[in-house]
């Protein structure tokens, strides 16, 4: 260890950090930190993931839904209903609309097969058509004037933005999304804390060699390096134990994640992006550690003649 | 060298403990620095080697004025200063060879010159077995000699002792005395802080004396 030091680092170990207490416990707390630090930063991108999911999904989309027939029965179909054509061809007038497609029945069955099961009366009930509109959002849409042109049409028919339901989801993502961040934020402080607090103490318990190093006309440089030295180590092997064991977290959540058969939940599969920020986490940790290190040395150093 | 003008110390808010202090020592002089204990021996030493700061007065060292030296710039002038400290200040971790070769790495010295300076050093202060041992299992008067090595090796302009004959007999204070005359020949200016006036009368070197905080140039060691 003292070799690689060396080779690394290309100066000795005078202060003997390593013989500390505190350097076997410390270590532990950083994992803790950059355990709870990888979770925040799961929860912050994947909410971050969702919403541009969820955007991506209804960005330029709207849903008319064209009530059922008085006498529809079983021999309904796409292209028998006059209504629908009618419909149609009015969404289809409009410049800003790309397409309207009538949603298919067996996409009808499979959007209610949660609720209804997979047999075949879903067919017998009164259900709407449901009419998939792509549009172009560069382009004016009055949807006011639109719907009271499609309501006098055919009464009853609706149409569904799906950014006013979709403006709420992304308010109350983006607040848990801030809300990830702060505790990532508090985590990174709470670390920092933790790591000035035991460099003092290192300082303290080392005041008789760090003196002596003072005396014989060693930098405060010099000094902070065997510090900051340390602590990168130290930083470096507890992001490395905290980063195991987010990766085991995330395994088993993925894991669990793809057991659950719902529709109804979001899909948790970790991005790459995810993993290379995660990866990037020991590195960071040894970072912080190092420069918080060197800032209180640096403080503490200053104080001597 | 050292020149110090109406110089005052004090720890915190307690009294002075030293008190106009004036005097000047020419390079490659040798000087004693007695006194009964607790007179400020030791803190006219740290004023020396700029481990304190005085509380009044004027302290120039090689030429430079400390009060307006920026901070920045004392390690450098702290590197042509070798001191041996009363208490040592051996670092335990470390065996006798890397103790030694402190200063050496501190100054950057490339580590294929350092073994070799600090082997023959050792030798030469009669610790050539013990370049490996640690100073716990050595006794008082060969830590003794491993700090003086230290504060020998890199060649001080200015060595400051505080105390060095203290842990060991006779014979060997002598020896260690010829040790800093020898090195005083090759130009480097000594000032030994020492209570043993009966070393001292063996020298034909000044000696100031220190009492109750104030220094007075007392004659010769031989003539005391």
């Amino acid at each position: 260890m003292h070799m690689v030091r060396t080779f690394l680092f290309g100066r000795r170990y005078d202060v003997p950090l390593d013989q500390d207490s505190g350097s076997k416990v410390l270590p532990w707390i950083i994992a803790l930190m950059v355990y709870l630090a990888s979770l925040s930063l799961t929860a912050t991108m994947t909410v971050s993931g969702l919403i541009g999911q969820w955007n991506a999904d209804v960005a330029g989309t709207l849903t008319v839904q064209v009530p059922p027939a008085h006498n529809e029965g079983r021999e309904r179909s796409i292209e028998t209903d006059p209504r629908l054509k009618r419909i149609i061809a009015i969404l289809q007038a409009q410049p800003a609309i790309q397409s309207a497609t009538p949603l298919p029945q067996d996409q009808m069955d499979a959007l209610m097969a949660p609720w209804l099961g997979t047999g075949d009366f879903s067919r017998e009930l009164p259900m709407p058509w449901l009419i998939d509109v792509e549009i172009d959002r560069t382009q004016p849409l009055d949807l006011d004037n639109l719907g009271m042109q499609l309501d006098s049409t055919v009464p009853g028919v609706t149409i569904e933005d799906h950014q006013v339901w979709l403006k709420d989801l992304i308010v109350f993502a983006r607040s848990i999304e801030v809300i990830a961040l702060l505790i990532l934020f508090l985590v990174t402080l709470a670390g920092v804390t933790v790591v000035v607090f035991s460099t003092r103490a290192g300082f303290d318990i080392h005041r008789n060699v760090v003196e002596a190093l003072h005396m014989m006309g060693a930098t405060d440089a010099y000094i902070a390096g065997q510090f900051q030295t340390h602590a990168f180590g130290v930083g470096l092997r507890g992001g490395l134990i905290g980063l195991g064991m987010a990766l085991v977290t995330l395994l088993v959540a993925t894991y669990f994640a793809a057991q659950i058969n719902s529709t109804l939940m979001p899909s948790f599969s970790p991005s790459w992006l995810l993993y290379l920020c995660l990866a990037f986490m020991p590195l960071a940790s040894a970072v912080i550690t190092m420069y918080a290190a060197r800032a209180t040395v640096m403080r503490n150093l200053n104080a001597l003649p | 060298m050292i020149r110090f003008e109406n110089v005052g110390m004090r720890y915190g808010n307690g009294p002075e403990v030293l008190r106009d202090v004036n005097f000047s020592l020419e390079p490659g002089s040798f000087h004693f620095l007695t006194g009964p204990s607790g007179a400020g021996k030791t803190s006219l030493l740290r004023l020396m080697y700029l481990s304190a700061r005085p509380s009044r007065g004027l302290i120039n060292l090689f030429g430079r004025d400390i009060a307006t030296t920026p901070r920045q710039d004392l390690p450098a002038l702290r590197r042509r200063i070798g001191v041996v400290f009363q208490e040592f200040r051996l670092l335990d971790h470390l065996s006798a060879l890397d103790n030694v070769a402190l200063p050496l790495r501190i100054a950057g010295v490339p580590e294929s010159q350092i073994r070799t300076h600090v082997a023959e050093l050792l030798s030469w202060v009669g610790l050539a077995d013990y370049v490996q041992s640690r100073p716990a299992t050595l006794s008082g008067g060969q830590q003794q000699r491993i700090a003086i090595a230290r504060a020998l090796i890199s060649r001080p302009k200015l060595l400051l002792a505080d105390e060095p004959t203290g842990n060991v007999d006779n014979a060997i204070a002598m020896r260690l005395l010829y040790l800093f005359e020898e090195l005083n020949r090759m130009g480097t200016t000594v000032v030994i802080a020492t209570h043993n006036e009966g070393l001292i009368s063996r020298f034909d070197y000044p000696v100031l004396r220190l009492e109750d905080g104030e220094l007075n140039m007392i004659g010769y060691g031989s003539t005391l």
